[in-house]
């Protein structure tokens, strides 16, 4: 038993934001990666929120950015990808672990009866 | 408590996304690499030396030696090195790769006590649906492994289909054409291996 039960440290910082937890997310099941506009879609931010968030993580090096260059239609226009990083993978899975600990305990203490009370 | 059961759902959800869609480096590109050489020696040495196997059930057990042999020893490394390589993630994902290559060792396995027990005449067909198997354990990895594994299924296929109309003709298994097969199949695999292990050290 360690002196510190509810200390939780896998819950990361960089992780425990929500445009950044909805980033993650989103890039989770997405092995080639998301352009900068679907990742702006689909977590709801504006291009300076998003490029502000993407640079926590990338600092962290839990995603990674690359240009490359896009064909839609007829025309040929630089975009950028995001991808997430093997080691931001192995960091992320650790915080979903820790958050799903909290939460089983949450559980497990609401349905334990209180002291003092009827069952 | 509802919320607190859809939250923790939602969470085993996106850690099973985040498993399936990372690249399982849980193989070596060395252990692939001796695989395919023990192969050719294998191959070469039964074409060379038939008073080794001079049975086709004797050559087929010493194929299907290597085939077992091999798929235990990459079994262990994928759990071995999946650790150190994966995290948290480890477990989930080297789960993942075995559950798509068990049906096919499983298939394999009993095909060829099949064949030993009721059609010992027709043993010249297991090395073929063997290579055909391994191919299809390529497409079913294709999710976790770089994208050219395809082309090492689409190979293992093809060659299990000539070995088929090779052993069709003389109900034998070639040992060298058996040797090439596998030698080339897990050589290929291996490089797919080595550069996707050196483009994940160079950071883009």
């Amino acid at each position: 038993m360690t002196s510190s039960p509810f200390a939780y440290p896998g819950l990361d910082r960089v992780f425990h934001e929500r445009a950044r937890l909805g980033i993650m997310t989103s890039l989770a099941g997405r092995a080639d990666g998301l352009s900068f506009t679907e990742l702006k879609q689909l977590c709801g931010v504006t291009d300076g929120n998003l490029n502000r968030h993407l640079q926590v993580l990338e600092e962290a090096g839990h995603v990674a950015l690359s240009r490359q260059v896009a064909r839609t239609g007829g025309s040929r226009r630089p975009q950028t990808r995001v991808l997430l990083t093997e080691a931001g993978r192995a960091a992320f899975a650790t915080y979903l672990d820790e958050l799903a600990q909290v939460l089983a305990e949450a559980r497990a203490a609401a349905t334990r009866p209180m002291k003092g009370l009827p069952a | 408590m509802q919320d607190v059961e859809r939250a923790i759902a939602e969470i085993a959800g996106i850690r099973s996304r985040l498993a399936e869609s990372s690249q399982f480096r849980g193989y070596s590109p060395e252990s692939l690499g001796v695989i395919g050489m023990i192969a050719v020696v294998l191959g070469v040495v039964l074409a060379v030396r038939p008073a080794i196997a001079p049975t086709l059930a004797a050559q087929v057990l010493a194929w299907g030696t290597l085939m077992l042999a091999a798929s235990v020893s990459l079994t262990v490394e994928a759990l071995v090195r999946a650790r150190g390589r994966h995290g948290a993630l480890a477990l989930d994902m080297a789960r993942a790769v075995l559950k798509g290559m068990l049906p096919f060792t499983v298939t394999g396995a009993a095909t060829a006590i099949a064949l030993v027990a009721y059609a010992p005449a027709a043993l010249w067909l297991a090395p073929a649906l063997w290579l055909m198997l391994v191919g299809l354990v390529c497409f079913s990895w294709k999710p976790m492994m770089p994208d050219a594994i395809v082309w090492a299924g689409v190979w293992y296929l093809g060659a299990g289909i000539a070995l088929l109309v090779m052993g069709g003709r003389t109900g034998q298994t070639p040992p060298l054409a058996m040797a090439a097969a596998i030698g080339i199949g897990h050589l290929f695999i291996a490089c797919l291996l080595h550069h996707a292990e050196r483009d994940a050290r160079t950071p883009t």
